[in-house]
Order: C-alpha cells, then sequence, then structure tokens
C-alpha cells in the first residue's frame, strides 16, 4: 500500500470539483480489498477521521477532507468477474466509467446510467446514486446495482445483493459476515416524486442494498460492487431540435416524455414511433456558448432539445416521420433540426454536449467569475411550469448563466457565474428561491449530485427534523464514531 | 461548375473488426457502415462550390447496392445525384478507379472530388489511378481549396510546414481533414433524400491487379513508455510518476 504524508503530495487529494479545498494529514492508497481493511483500522485506532476519494469528479465537496485520513480508490480500478451470459459484471470501487464502458465495448454491451463525467469511478457513482441522460429510459445507478461488499463504519464487512434483504414495511434488518445484526425501525419519510441524491435512501419495502446506495461514503466503504448490464441496442437515432419560442418548446418536452414513458414499456426492437431514451435541454446562454464552435446554430434559436432513441433498422422511416411531424407541430425550426444516424455522427452530438462545460470553464477563467449550480428537480406535473419558472427568473438578473439538464427527468442544472462578491450574494439568493420552489412542487434538493458538504443547509429544509433524526440514529448504528465521510450529507 | 463526388462505404470507425472465415476478407456480420469520413470533406466541399457557382454536384460509389445507404445520407446533405456502379462480390482499387474513370468521361465533371484516402483498406490508390485514367490534373491531400475563375489554389499539409499548388481545370482533388466543416444532414432533407431516385450501373469488368492472400488483426500494443538514463528522461520519469501513476 503506498502511503502519502508530505504536503505536496497530499495536496491533489484534498480538492474535487467543487473547487471546495480541505485538509488532511495522510492518504492511504490501497492495493487489495485487505488493505482498505487494513488503512481503515489504522483509523479507527487512531481515532482519525477518513473519508473515501474516489476520481474527485464531485461536485459537493463530498470526498474533500475536513482533517484526518483519505482512503484513495485509485488504484482498485480492475474488473474482477464478469458473466457475458448473465450480463452482469464485478469491479472494484475504483473503476471508472470510461474504463468500465471500454471492456463492455468488445461485447456488445452497456451500461445504463451515465453521469456526463466519464472519468468518475463506479464507488463514486453509487455513493451519490449518480445519474445521467439515459436515465430517462433506464433509471440511476442504484437501479444496476446487484450487489455490494460493504466495510461498515464499524469495521464490520458485509455482503449485501438484491433481494435478499428486504424490509418488513418500516422495519429493516440484516447480518454481516460476523454474524452482527443490524435492525432499523424508521417511520414514513417523505422521500421526493423525483430521482434522488439527498438524503439516505428509506422507503416502505425497501431493499437493504438501497440504503447504502447514495449514502455519501457515510455509512459504509465500497469495495466490490457487482453491475447489471444490457444489451447495446442495434441502432440509435440522435437529434438537436432548435426552438425560438420557450413554451412550445415546453410543450412539446412533456409529450415526449410522455409519450416515451408509455411507449419504453416495450422492447424498442417492437416500437415504430416515439420512444426517447434521453431528453436534454440547452438554455439560450447555452446555445450562445456553443455558437462560435457551431456557426450552424440557427440564429433565432432561444433553445435546443437533444433526444435519443433505440430502435431497429427496419423501423427507422416510420419513427424518423413521427418524430418529423411532432417536431413540425411545435417548432417553426423543423428545417434545421440535426439528425445523427450513425456512430460517427453521434460522435458528433455528444461533442456538441461535451463543449459545453468546456465552454463554461473557458469564459469563467477569461472574465474570472465563479460559479454555483443547481441540482434540483420536480415531479412530472410541474415540469413546464418549472421550464417557464426558472427561465423567467434568470433573464431577470443580470447575472452571467447557463440553464442545462436532464429535462426528461424534471431536473435542470441552472448554472450561474457570478462576477464579484456582491454577485454571488445575489446568485446564492437566486438558488435559494429554485430551491424554495422545487421544495414547495415536493422536488428534490439534489437529484444527482448529493449533498456532501456544501449542501447540506438545502438538505435541513427538505427533511423535517424527525426524519433527519431517524437518519442520524442509521448513521449511528453504523458508524458509531461518526468517523467515516465526517461532515457528509449532515452533520 | 459541374462537380462528381466519390464516395466510399466503410466499417464504422467504431466497429470491432473480425476477419472473415476465409483469413482474405472482413466478416460483414452486425458490421455497421458509413461515409468514408474524408469523403465527407469531399461533399462538403462540392456542394460549396455548387453553391458559389452554381452547376450540378453528383455522388458516385462502386459497391453493391446496399452501398445506397451512404448515396442517401449525401442526398441528404445536398448533393442532387447519386449512382451505384455495381461491382461484383470482389473486386479492387484498379476496378474501383477504372469504373469510376468510365463513369466521369460520360458524365465530363469540371472537378471530381475524393477523399485522401478509404479507411478501410488504405490504399491511397483511387485518386492517383483516376487521374491517370481519365488525364485531369491531380492534387492530393488537400486542406484548403480555393477557385478562382479557371484558377485552382491548393493548400497542403507538409512536414513542417504548407505546400501551395496552383492548377487548372478539369481536377481532381483528394480532401484532407480541416478542409471544412462538413455540415450535418437536416431531418427534413434526410426524409426527401429516402424517396430520391437512385442511379445503378452495372460495373465494367477488369482483371484483378491485386489480391488479398491474408488478412489479420494486429496484435495489441503494450502502453508502456521507453526512457533512457539521460538526467532529461530521469525527470520525466519523476514526473510521470507523481502525476500520472501518482505513486510518488
Ligand atoms: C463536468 C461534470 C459533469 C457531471 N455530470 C454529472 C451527471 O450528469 N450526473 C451525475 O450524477 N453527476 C455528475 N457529475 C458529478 C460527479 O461526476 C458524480 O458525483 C460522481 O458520482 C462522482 O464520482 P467520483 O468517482 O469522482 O467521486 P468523488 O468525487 O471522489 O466522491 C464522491 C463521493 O463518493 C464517495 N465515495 C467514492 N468512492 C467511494 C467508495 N468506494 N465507498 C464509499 N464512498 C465512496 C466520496 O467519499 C464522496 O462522498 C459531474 C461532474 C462534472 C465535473
Ligand atoms: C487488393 C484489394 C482487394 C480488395 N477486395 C475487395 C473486396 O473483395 N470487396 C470489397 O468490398 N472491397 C475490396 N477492396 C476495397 C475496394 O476495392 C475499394 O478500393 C475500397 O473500398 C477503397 O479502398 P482504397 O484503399 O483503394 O481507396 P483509397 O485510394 O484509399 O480511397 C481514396 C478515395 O477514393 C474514393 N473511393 C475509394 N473507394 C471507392 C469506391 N468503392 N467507390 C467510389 N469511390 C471510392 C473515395 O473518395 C476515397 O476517399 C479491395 C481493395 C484492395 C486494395
Amino acid at each position: 500500500m503506498i502511503i502519502k504524508t508530505e504536503k505536496d503530495l497530499i495536496k491533489p487529494y484534498l480538492k474535487d470539483a467543487s473547487n471546495y479545498e480541505g485538509y488532511a494529514d495522510i492518504v492511504y492508497i490501497p492495493e487489495t480489498i485487505a488493505e482498505i481493511q487494513e488503512a481503515f483500522e489504522n483509523c479507527i485506532r487512531n481515532k482519525q477521521k477518513v473519508t473515501i476519494s474516489g476520481a474527485g469528479t464531485g461536485l459537493t465537496g463530498g470526498k474533500v477532507p475536513e482533517g484526518g485520513a483519505i482512503i484513495s480508490m485509485e488504484k482498485l480500478n480492475k474488473v474482477v468477474d464478469f458473466d457475458l451470459n448473465q450480463k452482469t459484471i464485478k469491479v472494484q470501487p475504483g473503476i471508472t466509467l470510461i474504463d468500465l464502458e471500454k471492456f463492455l465495448d468488445d461485447y456488445n454491451l452497456f451500461y445504463p446510467p451515465n453521469p456526463t463525467e466519464n472519468n468518475s469511478t463506479i464507488g463514486g457513482n453509487i455513493a451519490t446514486n449518480a445519474s445521467g441522460s439515459r436515465t430517462f429510459k433506464y433509471g440511476a445507478t442504484r437501479d444496476f446495482v446487484l450487489s455490494l461488499e460493504l466495510i461498515l463504519g464499524d469495521n464490520e464487512k458485509v455482503k449485501l445483493s438484491r433481494g435478499e434483504a428486504i424490509a418488513d414495511g418500516y422495519f429493516l434488518k440484516f447480518k454481516t459476515n460476523s454474524g452482527k445484526l443490524y435492525s432499523i425501525e424508521f417511520n414514513d419519510i417523505k422521500m421526493p416524486y423525483t430521482k434522488n441524491a439527498s438524503g439516505y435512501y428509506l422507503k416502505k419495502n425497501m431493499d437493504a442494498i438501497d440504503l447504502f446506495i447514495g449514502s455519501e461514503g457515510s455509512l459504509a466503504i465500497t469495495t466490490l460492487a457487482e453491475l447489471k448490464l444490457l444489451d447495446k441496442p442495434d441502432y440509435v437515432i440522435g437529434g438537436v431540435i432548435f426552438f425560438n419560442d420557450i413554451v412550445s418548446l415546453s410543450d412539446f418536452v412533456v409529450t415526449i416524455r410522455d409519450l416515451s414513458k408509455i411507449n419504453n414499456q416495450k422492447h424498442y426492437s417492437i416500437i415504430n414511433t416515439i420512444a426517447a431514451r434521453l431528453i436534454e435541454y440547452f438554455d439560450s446562454r447555452s446555445l450562445n456558448l456553443l455558437k462560435p464552435f457551431y456557426p450552424q446554430i440557427p440564429e433565432s434559436a432561444i433553445a435546443a432539445i437533444w433526444f435519443e432513441q433505440e430502435y431497429i433498422k427496419d423501423n427507422e422511416d416510420l419513427i424518423l416521420n413521427e418524430w418529423y411531424k411532432l417536431i413540425d407541430n411545435y417548432t417553426s425550426l423543423t428545417q434545421h433540426t440535426w439528425i445523427a444516424l450513425s456512430d460517427n455522427e453521434h460522435k458528433k452530438l455528444a461533442e456538441f454536449r461535451h463543449r459545453l462545460p468546456l465552454a463554461v470553464n473557458d469564459i469563467i477563467s477569461q472574465k474570472k467569475l465563479l460559479k454555483i449550480g443547481t441540482d434540483t428537480a420536480v415531479p412530472d406535473d410541474y415540469l413546464k411550469d418549472y421550464i417557464l419558472f426558472i427561465n423567467n427568473l434568470l433573464t431577470k438578473s443580470n447575472i452571467e448563466y447557463a440553464i442545462w439538464g436532464h429535462i426528461g427527468n424534471n431536473h435542470l442544472h441552472s448554472n450561474l457565474f457570478p462576477a464579484s462578491d456582491n454577485d454571488m450574494k445575489n446568485a446564492l439568493n437566486l438558488y435559494d428561491i429554485i430551491i424554495d420552489y422545487s421544495l414547495d412542487k415536493k422536488g428534490t434538493v439534489s437529484a444527482e449530485h448529493g449533498i456532501g458538504k456544501l449542501k447540506k443547509k438545502y438538505f435541513y429544509r427538505m427533511f423535517n427534523a424527525e426524519s433527519i433524526e431517524i437518519m442520524r440514529d442509521i448513521r449511528r448504528l453504523f458508524n458509531p464514531d461518526n468517523l467515516l465521510g465526517t461532515g457528509n450529507i449532515f452533520d | 461548375m459541374n462537380v462528381l463526388i466519390c464516395i466510399s462505404r466503410v466499417p464504422d470507425t467504431a466497429t470491432k473488426i473480425v476477419v472473415g472465415s476465409d483469413g482474405k476478407t472482413i466478416d460483414n456480420q452486425g458490421v455497421k457502415f458509413i461515409i468514408n469520413p474524408y469523403d465527407e470533406y469531399a461533399i462538403e466541399e462540392g456542394l460549396r462550390i455548387k453553391e458559389k457557382f452554381g452547376g450540378s454536384v453528383t455522388a458516385v460509389t462502386v459497391g453493391s447496392e446496399q452501398s445506397s445507404d451512404i448515396l442517401r445520407t449525401a442526398l441528404a446533405m445536398g448533393v442532387e445525384k447519386a449512382t451505384i456502379i455495381k461491382a461484383p462480390e470482389i473486386f479492387d482499387s484498379y476496378f474501383v478507379a477504372y469504373n469510376l474513370a468510365e463513369y466521369a468521361k460520360s458524365i465530363k465533371p469540371d472537378i471530381i472530388l475524393l477523399g485522401r484516402q478509404s479507411v478501410d483498406f488504405d490504399s491511397f490508390q483511387i485518386p492517383s489511378l483516376l487521374a491517370g485514367l481519365i488525364d485531369y490534373n491531380l492534387v492530393t491531400v488537400v486542406s484548403k481549396l480555393t477557385i478562382d475563375a479557371n484558377k485552382i489554389i491548393c493548400e497542403r499539409d507538409v512536414e513542417g510546414g504548407k505546400e501551395i499548388v496552383e492548377t487548372n481545370l478539369p481536377c481532381i482533388i483528394s480532401a484532407q481533414k480541416g478542409l471544412n466543416e462538413p455540415r450535418y444532414p437536416k431531418l427534413p432533407d434526410i426524409m426527401k433524400a429516402k424517396s430520391k431516385p437512385i442511379e445503378i450501373l452495372e460495373a465494367k469488368p477488369t482483371d484483378l491487379k491485386m489480391e488479398v492472400i491474408s488478412m489479420e488483426i494486429p496484435m495489441k500494443q503494450r502502453i508502456g513508455k521507453i526512457l533512457s538514463d539521460s538526467d532529461e528522461d530521469i525527470n520525466e520519469l519523476v514526473r510521470l510518476l507523481h502525476e500520472e501513476a501518482k505513486v510518488i
């Protein structure tokens, strides 16, 4: 095991993509599961806080230590077992999405959850219940985790397989390898009617494994994960549709979202109408950032939707026709709709999508701006209202911003780029208004990035005191000295 | 100005290639085909020439009837006429060039555009063979093209710089990456292209000038770095161990 204690060598481990910086005394880089155990036991013995580090692409400071030790998963990045027939794979937690994808490409399989940042690790994805554009059709990380091997905060080891430990109503129990029994009684906690990455997952008749998915490294260390895989679809249509009117765009999105939800219940090979697997949004500010690289973006466009749909070749004409008719009903910019059918063309659309965060980083460093971003989602019924509300709210402000996100899941990132401290105050104020809006609609304060250390304030607003106390009890049960993931989600 | 664009149908660059059981051909099972990426630059350039000078743009491919898929993409991008010259199952580069030449003789284009190379067989032969067969001027691997009356000015990337070449019509140009940014096919144009006719001609046979004896997949390269014991390399090693391997 590599151990780093020199300040210079520890420094690269103290930040994540939020830029929040912490401090620590030691970094352990285990190369085996036994070494994770060894590192963790050292920390317990020294009563030292422990923060688990994945790739550090997190946006809420979850992996940022506030003292103590870091256990970095960077060397535990291998495929341990792969079953082509069952379409399952066992991986170490430090494997990145991009490496997993490369491995699966050879077998024509894929792992559906696809957070945009493909340098992130499976361990980090599980800790934050990460989701991505394809979550619209397939669900979040949670839906593809079959089993987990965990070291709990009290140093007990357990393997949890989906389906093996199911709660009886609100009563959950399971045993660890050594025979220690944990039982948890919880109440009906109001979980949002959206995809979610805030707080512990607690639902009636839940599976024990789900408690640990999304627990942001505060209950257990994931040492091995077994994931479910799918066959790659035969063909995929991709398209970017431009709009010059936000109301029509909202109506269009609601229509394709609802149609797709129904049609996606069938296998794509028998679908010859609209059934998107992803629906993504770019607002006018995002398009402005992209225009220097993509002069093809029509001048009058004020927003765009990117979609993808899986299909078989025989149905291509029918499906394209359905999209054509529908698009033409909602926008006068139909003739500008870009379509990708070959992998090569898809790559171009993916580059278009990936160019956006890069373009944002460019203007931020050019103009020396700051950045904060919301991660709220609302239930289905409020999508149109949510789109209009956010666009109205931000156009009125004089702070630079760009809105994009997984609109099919009613989930948008309002990215604000304040230029001064005073701007920052206003930006935080706007942020609060957006949080209030989504809480009012029974949505979530964080749909995919997690709470980490930076969004606790909003977590406290999302759940009532009683629910938070239940979560706190659960944390005490698995992590009695609160050494693991200290400072994440709640204090 | 009348433009002819020669396009080749190649396995998608993301496809995993498997050698067929005869050890000489690619196993087409499950392989998706696309327009040769360099040919997209040729198409885009052809469309721009037509938009600027008027005239017509035709796309042609030598291959099976399945090649209609790449011609439909060309039609969706804005090409007006599309032709397949139907080839037998086994053919070589000379066969392709000969049939392209015969076709060119019949329509007498002012300018013929091709890709610099076809990413399946990578033989870089067609543009030169074609120029020989129809006696047109030829400039290969062009990264910038300017047409000024009858004068054609081409930029070519050469080791460490650029070469400027001037020629006149009629001529053949093979396109390099960077020549332009190919347009995206638009939905209404894709729909329209689906119902446009594609002309199918029979190829004229030629003797095979080349024969594939065997084909194999290259061995995977090891991802290693070899460094010497010079001072520079030692510093580099320390940097790599620190920044990339993060072991020190
Ligand atoms: C440009 C960009 C785009 C992004 N897009 C998306 C997106 O579309 N969807 C999305 O969901 N997120 C997105 N993110 C956020 C980020 O990629 C995810 O939160 C990701 O899951 C973090 O993974 P990581 O490996 O980088 O984890 P880290 O940032 O290192 O850690 C995140 C959390 O996981 C914990 N953790 C890591 N490994 C383990 C383990 N083995 N056991 C226990 N706990 C562990 C850490 O302690 C920490 O709390 C994006 C980030 C960037 C920079
Ligand atoms: C020895 C040999 C055997 C072959 N056997 C077969 C076979 O059995 N079956 C088979 O399908 N293919 C076969 N091919 C490939 C086929 O002959 C074409 O040449 C191939 O599609 C293009 O390869 P290239 O490397 O010669 O083209 P290059 O010279 O590298 O291509 C340059 C440009 O020429 C144009 N071009 C190339 N090919 C075509 C075409 N077919 N139609 C129109 N324009 C074109 C394009 O603009 C391209 O960018 C063989 C090739 C060789 C060298």
